[in-house]
């Protein structure tokens, strides 16, 4: 449905030696007919700019997009389509809402004017109103565009994305200016109308639990390249590297050495003993390695109850009470862990424990693209 | 990786041809260069024109006009004139204006709000109307203020209107709202807590404003002294009105002169317009620089701060009565004298005895005039039409400055800015050169006059386009251009509208300053050609005050009516608040 291949996009950066940095660099991708896609990474990674690309409102440097077996833009053959021309839907993370006019009139808009600017006008009246009821605003028709709420606003933007039956949907944040409750709800909401209307979806977003939630798949980006592509549950069970391990939820890190094999997974040496990891991920034997493993599969028991594989004694730091888990920062002979466990559980601080690191979850990965952390939070070592 | 995703380049067969490739230049580019060619000829041709008939005698390209122009007798005074009038009516205006806004922006004297009014009207009432009524109010033998001077013993303090000191006097005050304006948005933009916190530090109030609030606004206040200068070297009106008959010459009373003249002489006007211009491009080029390095000394943060009051003690009612005194000589005194003047078959001195005579025939007698009927429609159909296609062009010059892509947008707003150096009298001397010989028939129709205008107010066209623009996002038109419009629906459609309390503004500017417009008319107009400030200066020059008067208030009042009316207009056009 959609194909992104090699995909480049570079601004002017007076600071950088060549005087251009960047901002989406070599990106490639393929989304299927009736899938939500989503883009995620951190702030300034090129998420949006990746998407202005798509939707023909940035100007690439290289590489081509297709829609639906139609070039839209190609670098080597020289295609460019303009943005009116695509006849693609976005909606913009300001949601882009015209003050100056009604619901009804920013929905009607798309079909007044350009090669849509002959519509009959009883067909415009009719899916205005099926657009406008699809996304329940309805008996807001008349009503003026700056007296809806932040989340009427938002469904009023997808109306009038949807309302030209695009080929494809373009969302960049659109939920970001909402409140967390609102949020939550309005995930739902657009994943149902996505999955009912059928729609190719390219959504962009810096909040994982949203992309895990609602995507068919996922590509990470970090710098302007894409880290991983894979559906949500290897995004986040199986991170390629240490970035997304750590972008996507969030990790801690055991820096170690590869020694061989044992069983089905691998062993690692550690300063605080050998870790056994059920898989590598770009390190073969004797490499450096980072060993990841989440808070949430970490096992907090208490002292002196195991001494069997991954299993190391240590003492708590410090604790937190999130209302649904404790989150306990546990002191080794080397280093620190975060853990999250049941609220139920719970240890005072400076009390020993013993933490057991289940092998099935922890993973080596090449310690290459390591996020740089702040001092304190370094991994453990 | 998902079988929904394939990696590059295994599943995707070759890419099917582009439907259309991009031969033909882009809208955007047609419109960028269309622009560049309109902004081009308005801006550069006089320019290019003025030089050339300056450097060239009949013999070829030479230096010989400019001697002959320095040689003409009186020439070293007057350009000595020149500069004490502007450099005069500066400081008239700066000391006024400053001081003005200072109070009213960091103090808690009372009647503020006569100050607002103060820095209004003056932009309404057309500048040869003020300095008429001026002449009423301090010539030497019937000036009003005069006698009342004399009357109380003050005769050391009369200053004779048609005199160098008069002449810087009263340009200084219609210059002195423009300061206000400049110097009251600089206050504005000064955190105040830098003045607590030096009154914290146990400075005194005096030492306070020597140290901190003035060194704070020092840029400010440089670029607004430049102005008044650049102002006061352009000023036409005062100089023409009141330093013809006292004998005092500046540069554009020479070139009005030099062109009103038999046989004409060219060679002067043009060496004397090119000299004005070199001194008002190079004044406006350093206040360019002041306000370049002025970004250095911005105290503007992201949190808004609301400037808290000065308690003025004791002082609050001697500032006050200044305020109403500044109101009394910037504003009421000059309409009074206007309205007084318009009731009398000829003028006397306001007294009881003189109040016997008032009638309302002088306004009657306005359509009676010839040329009044033809002026009123053509003063009218060019304020509308430049104030129109002013606002249309440079909002297309400001959207391709701020948001279009093609390279060197910048410079749309460079040349769009290069008429505000240009003084009004310059500009009519160049047309003339060029509409003399050009092969198109403009010469003596309105058209050369609506050129002129257009010319002359788009740097404030593209003021007011060029901010409103930039609160408008740029995602408001993606989302526009993502719904298929093109170009030109996305512009006018979606764009436009939303400039809309900007153009209006603008245009309602644009409006007022064409039907003040004197200094490039009174070069340019032919006898089926006249405008209003026009047969007001022809009233003026025939002795008919009574009747210049009258339509003076008629035009004065219109005017306001025209503001009044647009603002009323302005808050139901346009963006709607949530
Ligand atoms: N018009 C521009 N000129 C120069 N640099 C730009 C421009 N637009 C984006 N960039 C740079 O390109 C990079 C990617 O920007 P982009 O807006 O795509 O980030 P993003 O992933 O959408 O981030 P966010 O989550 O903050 O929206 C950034 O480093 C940004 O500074
Ligand atoms: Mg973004």
């Amino acid at each position: 449905m959609l194909q992104v291949r090699d995909l480049c996009k570079t601004f002017q950066d007076h600071e950088s030696k060549a005087g251009r940095v960047y901002a989406v660099d070599h990106v490639s991708f393929t989304v299927e007919e009736g899938k939500f896609f989503t883009l995620l990474g951190p702030s300034g990674c090129g998420k949006t700019t990746t998407l202005r690309c798509i939707a023909g409102l940035e100007h690439p440097d290289g590489g081509d997009i297709v829609v639906a077996d139609r070039v839209l833009y190609s670098g080597k053959q020289k295609v460019v389509v303009s943005p009116n021309d695509r006849n693609l839907g976005m909606v913009f993370q300001s949601y882009a809402i015209w003050p100056h006019m009604n619901v009804f009139d920013n929905v009607a808009f798309p079909l007044r004017v350009g090669k849509r600017r002959r519509t009959p006008k009883a067909q415009v009246r009719e899916r205005v109103e099926r657009a406008l009821n699809v996304v329940e605003l309805g008996h807001l028709a008349g009503r003026f565009a700056t007296k809806l709420s932040g989340g009427q606003q938002q469904r009023l933007a997808l109306a009038r994305a949807l309302v030209i039956e695009p080929s494809l949907l373009l969302l960049d944040e659109p939920l970001s200016n909402l409140d967390a409750k609102l949020r939550e709800s309005l995930r739902f909401e657009l994943k149902r109308l996505q999955r009912e209307q059928g729609i190719t979806t390219v959504y962009v977003t810096h909040d994982q639990s949203e992309a895990l939630s609602m995507s068919n798949s996922v590509a990470v980006m970090q710098e302007g390249r894409i880290s991983q592509i894979g559906d949500p549950f290897s995004i986040y069970l199986n991170p390629e590297n240490p970035f997304v391990a750590d972008f996507v939820g969030s990790t801690n890190f055991i820096e170690g050495v590869v020694v061989g094999r044992q069983d089905d997974g691998w062993v690692v040496r550690t300063p605080n003993g050998p870790i056994v990891v059920s898989a590598v991920m770009g390190v073969q034997e004797n490499d450096r390695c980072m060993v990841s493993i989440r808070p949430e599969h970490i096992e907090v028991l208490g002292d002196g109850s195991d001494s069997g594989t991954n299993c190391f004694s240590g003492e708590v730091a410090a604790r937190l009470f999130t209302g649904e888990s404790m989150v306990y920062r546990i002191t080794l002979p080397h280093g620190e862990l975060n853990c999250r466990t049941s609220a139920e559980l719970r240890f005072a601080s400076g009390k020993p424990v013993t933490v057991h690191l289940p092998v099935k979850h922890a993973i080596a990965l090449s310690p290459k693209d390591a996020p740089v952390r702040a001092p304190e939070e370094a991994a453990v070592g | 990786m998902t079988a929904l995703l394939a990696a590059p380049g295994e599943v995707t067969p070759d890419l099917p041809r582009g439907e259309r490739r991009r031969r033909r230049p882009s809208v955007t580019f047609v419109v960028a260069a269309v622009c560049l060619l309109v902004l081009g000829y308005l801006v550069l041709s006089p320019l290019v024109y003025l030089v050339w008939r300056g450097l060239t005698t009949g013999e070829g390209l030479s230096l010989a006009n400019i001697g002959a122009a320095y040689r003409v007798s009186g020439s070293a005074e007057m350009v000595g004139n020149s500069f004490a009038f502007a450099f005069g009516s500066a400081a008239v205006s700066t000391i006024t204006g400053t001081a003005l806004a200072f109070f009213c922006t960091r103090t808690n004297a009372p009647l503020k709000p006569l100050l607002y009014a103060a820095s209004l009207i003056p932009l309404i009432v057309p500048g040869i109307l003020f300095t008429i009524s001026w002449v009423f109010l301090l010539s030497d033998d019937i000036g009003l203020i005069n006698h009342f001077l004399r009357a109380v013993g003050l005769d050391f303090l009369v200053v004779d209107a048609f005199s160098l000191p008069g002449m810087i006097l009263i340009d200084g005050m219609h210059q002195a709202p423009l300061v206000f304006l400049l110097m009251f948005a600089a206050f504005r933009a000064t955190d105040p807590a830098l003045e607590e916190s030096s009154l914290m530090s146990g400075a005194t109030l005096p030492q306070t404003l020597r140290r901190v609030t003035l060194p704070l606004v020092r840029p400010a206040l440089a670029g607004a002294v430049l102005i008044s200068v650049v102002r006061g070297l352009e000023s036409f009106e005062t100089p023409a009105v009141l330093g013809i008959p006292a004998n005092t010459w500046v540069f554009t009373s020479r070139i009005f002169q030099a062109l009103g003249s038999y046989p004409v002489k060219y060679d002067i006007a043009s060496i004397y317009s090119i000299t004005l211009l070199l001194l008002t491009v190079a004044g406006l080029l350093f206040v360019q620089r002041i306000n370049r390095r002025a970004e250095r000394y911005q105290t503007i943060s992201g949190k808004g701060f609301r400037p808290r009051p000065m308690d003025l003690g004791a002082w609050r009612w001697p500032v006050s009565i200044l305020f109403g005194v500044y109101f009394l000589v910037v504003v009421l005194l000059p309409l009074l004298m206007l309205v007084w003047m318009s009731l009398l078959p000829f003028y006397q001195v306001p007294s009881v005895k003189a109040l016997g005579s008032v009638s309302l025939e002088n306004y009657t007698r306005i359509f009676s005039k010839p040329g009044v009927k033809s002026a009123i429609q053509n003063s009218t159909i060019l304020a509308l039409g430049s104030a129109t296609a002013v606002m249309l062009f440079m909002s297309v010059v400001a959207w391709l400055t701020l948001k279009s892509k093609i390279p060197g947008r910048r410079f749309f707003d460079t040349i769009a800015s290069v008429p505000l150096a240009l003084p009004g009298l310059v500009l009519g001397v160049a047309l003339i050169f060029i509409y003399l010989r050009s092969p198109l028939p403009i010469y003596g129709t309105l058209a050369i006059l609506f050129i002129a205008y257009i010319t002359r107010y788009m740097p404030y066209g593209m003021r007011y386009a060029s901010s409103s623009l930039a609160q408008v996002s740029t995602e408001l038109e993606d989302s526009a251009r993502m719904s298929g419009a093109g170009w030109f629906d996305s512009f006018r459609r979606v764009v436009m509208p939303l400039m809309m309390p900007g153009i209006l503004a603008g245009w309602v500017y644009v409006m007022i300053v064409s039907i003040r417009e004197l200094s490039s008319s009174i070069l340019l107009y032919s006898s089926n050609t006249r405008v209003l400030s026009v047969v007001i200066w022809e009233l003026w020059a025939n002795g008919e005050t009574g009747v210049l008067a009258a339509l003076g208030v008629g035009m004065v009042v219109a005017l306001m009516l025209l503001v009044a009316v647009v603002y009323k207009l302005g808050g139901r056009v346009g963006v709607r608040d949530a």
